[in-house]
């Protein structure tokens, strides 16, 4: 967009370069996603379709974690609540008498369009998230933190025990498959927009403040709890769309993607990248897509000729503690700490 | 125009402010001083609401603040800075400045007033720089220009002229002139330095463990025999 265009729309500095870096990163992704449309295999677009809903996820972490500077672990389950509301809603009838039989509140009775699922999700993961919202916003640091880890463990248990709803560890099917590649690289374009002007928002920045310096901004006025739950749904609102992006493509959900296992990946990917910038959230995904592809190729063990590798099983776990470890140690703010992509190229020059 | 009628604030069995009567006018600079340990940021804090009081009333312009939360407060006028600086390190300093300046409406007049400010405290050509860029002179700077960006009705200055070199407190004396004749609001100072605060303010009071030990001008406050025993002969001695 051309500099007078962006002065017309009254936007500040912060909010201009706001722009450009989501357009920057934008573009990288859509490139990405071209590039496997045109040279890549099924079995590769099936492996960057699910690196795009991690990035969704991700960025829907980085709006709450990164913005407020409180972790959160239980961004999967409303992955999972996103994915299940709308593969409820999207099912065919048919499926469902088969499927969920004993499903109570005539849930196995109706069946929606795919935008009216998904917009039922949004809303219905939205309002959970402002229910308990108004209580994690309310703890600072290692309270807030613990009560996210056993919102994970709740909403997993109901997932797996409600099997009349959910089917718990067996597969949820019949969901039609409706998105492809192209699909999700409009949705994580709008998604890196939304998160990136979040940031530069009067709202971002005054929930930054808070997470520098939570005394200095409630005497500057800064009302912290409400801002931490604006951030806290903007970030669980997103967390849907990536589960709703997952179901509508895989066709078939289960209890087991929605716990630990994908929390620690997604955390992984973030504390790489630095939680503190959208960019981070970005480049944490990628390298952590693309090193984890090697680790699992290690991991069965390639010949190379002179020299044969033994299987090693359990090989990824090991590499994600080791990044998480590592960037702790050697570079607690993440590769980009608080730099985002643009200031890479005009850091000097205003 | 803020009113304390018998603030009080008690920490176990310790009152580290005692029944304070204090009325600090409009446009008027009002020093608070007293020895370490006598309840002077105490005082502030129960202003700011960043502590509750255990009894008394504060009212500014006549509306009470009891009960207020300190956002709440701060976007009602009441602006202050930190002794221990409590700046944002990881946004700019115009960032710094505009989170207090969104906390109140924004019209041109705010707008007006912050660049002035800015310009006047050496602020405008640093306002890309992350804040821990600055030095500690220009952070204690930021955080009154910040505290100013909240058009506020009293403004509270937590040792604003610690660690500053004569030169610089001279300074201090005419920025506390500029703002006053800038942006018209009552404003109360805590400092060790007696120079700048006699230099400073319209009317000093004086606390002693928590309590009131006396209100006046300045010269009549460096004649009183009760202040000159527990506070001013200390400091001569």
């Amino acid at each position: 967009m051309s500099r007078p265009l962006l002065n017309a729309l009254h936007l500040n500095s912060g909010q201009r370069s706001g722009l450009v870096g989501a357009a920057l990163l934008s573009a990288i992704l859509v490139l990405i996603g071209l590039m496997v449309m045109w040279f890549g295999e099924r079995y590769h677009l099936r492996i960057v379709y699910s690196a795009y809903v991690n990035l969704l996820v991700v960025l829907g972490l980085q709006v709450f974690m990164g913005n407020a500077k409180i972790t959160n672990l239980s961004h999967s389950a409303f992955m999972g609540i996103g994915a299940y509301a709308a593969a409820i809603c999207v099912t065919p009838v048919q499926i469902k008498a088969m499927s969920l039989p004993n499903a109570p509140w005539g849930l196995n009775a109706f069946q929606l369009d795919p935008v009216t699922s998904a917009a039922i999700a949004i809303v219905v993961t939205g309002l959970i998230a402002l229910v308990v919202g108004l209580l994690i916003v309310r703890l600072s640091g290692i309270g807030a933190t613990i009560v996210t880890l056993a919102l994970l463990v709740i909403v997993h248990s109901i997932f797996l025990h409600r099997t009349d709803i959910f089917k718990g560890k067996q597969a949820f099917f019949g969901i039609p498959k409706i998105f492809d590649l192209t699909s999700i690289l409009i949705v994580t374009v709008i998604v890196i927009f939304v998160a990136r002007l979040f940031r530069e928002s009067r709202w971002g920045i005054r929930l930054r403040a808070s997470s520098d310096d939570e005394v200095g901004a409630r005497a500057m006025g800064v009302d912290v709890f409400r801002l931490r739950l604006v951030a806290w749904v903007l970030g669980a609102v997103i967390l849907a769309v990536a589960g709703i992006c997952y179901a509508y493509f895989l066709g078939t959900i289960s209890a087991r993607p929605f716990y630990f296992t994908h929390v620690f990946l997604t955390l992984a990917m973030l504390i790489l990248g630095g939680m503190r910038t959208v960019t981070g959230a970005v480049l944490g995904t990628i390298l952590i897509s693309f090193g984890l592809e090697g680790v699992r190729w290690i991991e069965t063990g390639p010949d190379f000729g002179l020299v044969d590798l033994p299987e090693l099983l359990g090989l990824s776990g090991i590499a994600l503690g080791v990044v998480i470890v590592a960037t702790m140690a050697l570079r607690p703010g993440g590769i980009m700490g608080n730099r985002e992509i643009e200031m890479l190229f005009s850091r000097r020059q205003d | 125009m803020l009113e304390l009628e018998g603030l009080t604030k008690n920490f176990g069995g310790v009152k580290a402010v005692n029944a304070v009567n204090l009325t600090v006018k409009a446009g008027e600079v009002h020093g608070l001083i007293g020895p370490n340990g006598a309840g002077k940021t105490t005082l502030i804090n129960l202003v700011s609401g960043l502590l509750k009081a255990t009894s008394g009333t504060i009212r500014l312009d006549g509306q009470p603040l009891n009960g207020l939360s300190a956002d709440r407060r701060a976007r009602l006028g009441v602006g202050r800075t930190f002794q221990n600086l409590r700046i944002f390190p990881n946004l700019t300093v115009g960032q710094n400045i505009d989170v207090a300046r969104s906390s109140v409406t924004d019209d041109d007049g705010a707008q007006a007033l912050v660049e002035a400010a800015m310009e006047r405290f050496d602020l405008t050509a640093k306002r890309s720089l992350p804040a821990d860029e600055l030095s500690y002179g220009h952070m204690r700077r930021l955080e009154i220009v910040r505290a100013l960006a909240l058009r506020p009705k009293i403004l509270m200055l937590d040792e604003p002229a610690a660690g500053m070199n004569p030169a610089e407190t001279e300074d201090l004396v005419a920025a506390l002139a500029w703002i006053r004749e800038r942006h018209p609001c009552s404003i109360l100072v805590i400092d060790h330095d007696l120079k700048f605060i006699m230099t400073a303010c319209d009317r000093i009071t004086v606390l002693h463990m928590g309590a009131v030990l006396a209100t006046g001008l300045p010269e009549d406050i460096t004649k009183s025999p009760e202040v000159i025993a527990a506070y001013l002969g200390q400091a001569a001695a």
